[in-house]
């Protein structure tokens, strides 16, 4: 009994020394006033910029889903962004050519969550890298993860709201992307309204894998890297690829790191102009050397017997694909992620170099599943493969009958046919040249008759 | 309450298994069903699209050349860089199909199908894969 007096006296004594401060006692606000006068602090902050912010989202080379984490590539989008009193934005964005100038609003909230948080609350073009569904995303990361982009950003600077200047950073709060705002100038305005992110529909307009960066002391090769959000850099004396994150701005593409191709350091590519007639774009490289970057057809520095390795690698490891042929600029022209089967949905493209007929034929074919066939147009998708005197692979596509494949197989048949997107057709086809991507185990298969379609190819 | 137990521990069963089949490489996957679609092909229609053959000669002639397409490709494997190996092994090879063809199928069905055999190198007709 006396030892539970005294654990009671103890208890009260340590309960007595929990005193509940005030949330008034801080200027006479409550620590609600105080939270909701400092979001409207950050709020207002966006909102006083009269001529909008510049975002620069940097990912970081990974994508986060329900707890599983997927490496890939790192890429930038840019967005120029309005942010209105009524938790509107109005915004461009760098995606695609069609959000590079026509403006989209959706809606915007300042939160408190661990840290002060800008969050994108309905559907944006800042939701499209981060949507799930690769046919949106494009994202070469697979279903599920986007680009590892994000749309509720944490404020990083550390200090409160009034003392931001003008160039905020922000944190992404799944991803952890790098972002910076930058407020724009009245010329800023009046470039991305006209005009919007025309670098990149300009450059866009080069439908061409391979491109030349012509004017210096030696011609440059530029080609998309992975997802199509970086390039792929290389000259002929410095065959090792290079790859770099391109911001696109209304007439310049920045370089994320410089880089020293052509014996030349390389910061930026700025004054794009498309020009109509000779099909190719007028740059200054570093805002100072004229140069011009037109379309190629051809590799500048073919790693050396790299289609054969391809196709031997492929005999017992065979090479897979997520999507169809980027045709045209277009990725996925024909649409073979929703290619279906009855009962059966598409999951990859399949080369395998020998597959089938005791080694003697090369299966390209779609890969089914969720039916009672994987591969029901096996008969469509059985080919020879040979070795081009250029270093290409060439296929002679068979047909040995079976069911009728889709319209978008047969069009995707007859890009591996002919080497081209379109007629005329030579009578030998051209093939596909073979080029290793940044991550050393990608490949793109390029259409060496007009350059205009390309596949990517790993394992998985 | 046993029957709790029993229902938990299938359903874990269950979603181990799905787990198991998630972590495997699609390059697996494909490789997988490639060899199972294979294994189910109906060859007798695909090499001998014109010789008449019986539903009850089928199973065994399907399995007889899946047998020697297997065989075939696990040579075609070890001495691709090395053409005049499999030159000399081949025919080997394709007699002991020939000889457990003959087996199940009847004499003129196996003249016809002899009478099939392309000439060597013509990489434009499928049938070069099978006799060579």
């Amino acid at each position: 009994m006396k030892k539970l007096l005294i654990y009671l006296l103890g208890a009260t004594a340590v309960l007595s020394g929990c005193d509940r401060k005030s949330d008034l006692n801080i200027d006479g606000k409550s620590t609600d006033q105080r939270l909701s006068e400092a979001l409207a602090n950050y709020q207002k902050k966006l909102t006083d910029a009269p001529y909008g912010w510049i975002l620069t989202e940097y990912t970081n080379g990974t994508a986060l889903n329900g707890g599983v984490t997927k490496s890939g590539p790192k890429a930038i989008f840019s967005y120029y962004m309005k942010f209105d009193k009524s938790n509107r934005v109005s915004m461009i964005s760098d995606f695609s050519p069609a959000m590079s100038s026509t403006f989209n609003t959706s809606s915007y909230f300042i939160k408190a969550t661990q840290r002060p948080t800008l969050i994108f609350d309905t559907y944006s073009y800042v939701h499209v890298p981060c949507d799930p569904n690769v046919g949106i995303s494009q994202s070469p990361y697979g279903n599920g993860f986007g680009w590892g982009a994000d749309f509720e950003f944490s404020f990083a600077d550390n200090v409160a709201a009034t003392e931001l200047g003008d160039t905020i950073h922000l944190t992404g709060n799944l991803n952890k992307t790098r972002v910076t705002l930058v407020k724009a100038t009245q010329a800023d305005q009046q470039q991305y309204s006209t005009v919007g992110f025309a670098a990149y529909s300009t450059f866009g307009k080069l439908l061409t894998y391979f491109k030349r960066v012509k004017g210096g002391a030696e011609e440059i090769e530029l080609a998309p890297g992975l997802g199509g959000r970086t390039l792929n850099i290389k000259t002929a004396s410095h065959p090792e690829l290079l790859n770099v994150a391109i911001q696109y701005t209304p007439n310049s593409m920045v370089l994320e790191t410089p880089i020293v191709a052509g014996g030349q350091t390389i910061k930026s590519f700025n004054n794009l102009v498309w020009n109509a007639g000779a099909q190719n774009i007028s740059v200054s490289i570093n805002g100072t050397t004229p140069a011009v970057i037109d379309t190629a057809l051809d590799p500048i520095a073919p790693e050396k017997d790299i289609a054969s390795n391809f196709y031997m690698e492929g005999t017992t490891n065979p090479w897979l694909a997520t999507a169809g042929f980027h045709v045209n600029g277009v990725d996925d022209a024909y649409d073979i992620l929703h290619l279906t089967y009855p009962g059966a949905n598409f999951y990859r493209f399949v080369y395998f170099p020998g597959g089938v007929n005791g080694g003697s034929l090369d299966l390209i074919s779609p890969f089914f599943v969720g039916g009672s066939s994987s591969y029901p147009y096996l008969r469509k998708g059985l080919a020879n493969t040979f070795l081009g005197d250029n270093g290409q692979l060439i296929f002679e596509m068979l047909d040995y009958g079976g069911i009728a494949a889709p319209p978008r197989l047969v069009a995707t048949n007859i890009i591996f046919a002919t080497g081209k997107i379109a007629p005329p057709y030579a009578a030998d086809s051209p093939g596909f040249y073979i080029v290793r991507k940044e991550d050393g185990i990608s490949y793109d298969m390029v259409a060496a008759g007009d350059g205009l379609a390309w596949m990517t190819w790993s394992h998985q | 309450m046993k029957k709790i137990f029993l229902v938990l521990i299938i359903t874990g069963c269950a979603f181990g298994v799905q787990a198991q089949q998630s972590a495997t490489p699609a390059t697996d996957i494909v490789k997988a069903d490639l060899k199972n679609t294979l294994a189910n092909l109906d060859y007798t229609d695909l090499f001998m699209p014109k010789i008449a053959v019986s539903d009850a000669q089928k199973p065994a002639a399907n399995k007889i050349f899946a047998n020697y397409m297997a065989a075939r490709k696990a040579l075609w494997l070890s001495t691709r860089k090395n053409p005049a190996v499999y030159d000399q092994q081949q025919p080997a090879l394709f007699n002991t199909f020939k000889t457990n063809l003959s087996a199940v199928l009847s004499t003129e069905q196996m003249n016809a199908f002899m009478a099939t055999k392309p000439a060597r190198g013509d990489k434009k007709n499928y049938l070069t894969g099978l006799f060579y």
